[in-house]
């Protein structure tokens, strides 16, 4: 559904990403690895139109949607849950989940995203009036999340949804990732949590300083040494 | 003071407290979009007012022209939006703010060629007769304006609060990436705050000309609502209708206990006053800058 062929993105004289090419089929999970700065934001916000790349296509459905305004690639059905939240301070939890369905007209649907919403995530429905600057890390991160399914994306990109979380609060965030996948979602999840990572996804992507240095099934990669020491904090060769 | 004369001074100062709430509303719905100060919103609704009053010498019914400067007011915003102050997307907001500035000054001699810079009558439209309230005999024409204002801005709050292009504005104002991450068009919002702040200040304008008469200088009126502004906390809404309201009385007010000469430099004495005392405004929050 998702392809995304040989771009290179700069920002300024510094170059972000170099001929970085992938895909994420219908429904599928897909995981992007690397270290910090290797490029995993930053190809994200590009899929998601926020950062335009120098050359290369993104192609959704054969559609070419490189020189796309962020808010068209929203209304193409992929929607992007970025790096640090960017919620609407102000705004109350409630307000977030309606802004979230900005591209989508009829009341009916609305009100069952809000529904869905509060299915998925129940301590957003006893929020609801509160307002989402006054969230603890997991609550905002699930309202991220939430508000970003409010649009009824065929694709959802998610950035770092572990960070900063505790255990539980990890776990639980993974639990819907598995949710959201099993009503027919594609992810591409970026992710610290190598090992959480490879778990929910099918496929990864490895990126080193803005290239696609490894790639394959999840279950190759989790057996390849450098991504075992890198990436996993293992010794080198599997048991 | 007789109770009379403190009524007569409130309700004067009320009214022109509504016109500096109503153009410091169209300043700010600006910049909570766009971040960046308007200072051509005076001119542009001199420029609007005066194409009613062509329109109204031209013999149109004075609704009908009305009508006119509402339109002139929304086209002139989304010309200048859209050939000027998008094409300097890239530059600072302080460049946009002498953009807007140099803006001001080339339509009032736009306007000055076209109009002349002389003092117009303004067709009144509130009737003459005194209305009584208590003791005090106050002019219709305050309370047309008070109660215009009032209706406005209920109508603004509600539009914020309730629609749908309304939340996607304040979203704007919030955090533009996450916006364009929910669909919205930045753009679209940013034509459609200039659009409406200029509708608003056009009613401003409307509202104040029979009063003052009009004149190119009218457009000065954007200082008391930058100030008025300010009072509420540059971003707040309710808070420049109180700033303004407050300015208003206080100008009205100041003169019959502290020397005549004084009302000019009331609101810039405010001014001072709230940045010292309070710098994030009565209604807005204080983010510090390290110096």
């Amino acid at each position: 559904m998702l392809e995304v062929e040989a771009i290179d993105v700069a920002y300024g004289k510094r170059r972000a990403l170099e001929g970085v090419s992938l895909s994420v089929g219908e429904g599928e999970v897909v995981t992007l690895l690397g270290a910090n700065g290797a490029g995993k934001s930053t190809t994200l916000r590009a899929i998601s139109g926020l950062v335009r790349p120098g050359r290369g296509r993104i192609l959704c459905d054969g559609r070419d949607l490189t020189r796309a305004p962020a808010d068209a690639i929203v209304a193409l059905g992929i929607a992007h849950v970025p790096e640090g939240r960017e919620l609407f301070p102000d705004f109350t939890v409630e307000e977030n989940l309606l802004v979230g369905a900005h591209r989508r007209w009829q009341r009916e649907a609305v009100r069952e995203g809000l529904e869905r919403a509060h299915r998925l995530f129940p301590i957003l429905r006893e929020r609801r009036r509160q307002r989402a600057a006054t969230l603890s890390g997991g609550e905002q991160q699930m309202l991220a999340i939430a508000r970003a399914l409010m649009a009824r994306p065929r694709m959802l990109l998610l950035d770092e949804p572990s960070l900063g979380l505790a255990p539980r609060l990890v776990t639980e965030i993974f639990r819907v990732i598995d949710e959201i996948h099993a009503t027919g979602v594609g992810i591409l999840l970026v992710e610290q949590n190598a090992r959480l990572a490879l778990g929910a996804a099918t496929r990864g992507y490895v990126l080193e300083t803005g290239r696609v240095v490894a790639e394959g099934p999840s279950a190759v990669l989790r057996e390849d040494p450098r991504i075992r020491q890198a990436y996993l904090g293992l010794a080198g060769t599997p048991p | 003071m007789t109770t009379a004369a403190l009524i007569h001074v409130l309700v004067s100062g009320l009214a022109t407290g509504s016109i500096y709430g109503l153009v410091g509303l169209s300043l700010v719905i600006v910049y909570n979009a766009t971040r960046t100060v308007n200072f051509a919103q005076g001119e542009m609704f001199v420029v609007s007012t005066f194409v009613a009053w062509s329109a109204a010498r031209a013999g149109w019914p004075l609704p009908l022209a009305f009508l006119a400067a509402v339109v002139a007011a929304a086209v002139l915003a989304l010309v200048i939006e859209r050939a000027i102050i998008r094409r300097s997307i890239a530059a600072t907001h302080w460049d946009v703010l002498i953009i807007t500035l140099g803006l001001s000054l080339i339509l009032r001699a736009l306007a000055g060629i076209v109009w002349s810079h002389d003092d117009f009558p303004f067709p009144s439209y509130f009737g003459n007769r005194p209305i009584a309230i208590g003791p005090a005999r106050v002019v219709p024409v305050s309370l047309g304006i008070i109660g215009a204002s009032v209706v406005l801005m209920a109508l603004l709050g509600a539009l914020f609060r309730f629609t749908r292009a309304g939340r996607a504005m304040r979203a704007v104002a919030q955090n533009q990436t996450a916006a364009w991450l929910m669909g919205i068009s930045v753009p679209r919002v940013f034509s459609a705050a200039w659009i409406l702040a200029s509708v608003v200040g056009a009613v401003a304008g409307l509202l104040i000309a029979p009063v003052v008469f009009l004149s190119t200088k009218m457009g000065l009126l954007v200082i008391n609502g930058f100030i008025a502004a300010v009072l509420g906390g540059f971003g707040s809404m309710p808070g420049v209708v109180v700033g303004g309201m407050l300015l208003g009385v206080i100008e009205n007010l100041a003169p019959l206990y502290l020397p005549t000469g004084i009302r000019y430099s009331v609101p810039f004495i405010l001014l001072i006053a709230i940045l010292v005392v309070r710098p994030g405004g009565l209604a807005g929050r204080v983010h510090r800058r390290k110096v």
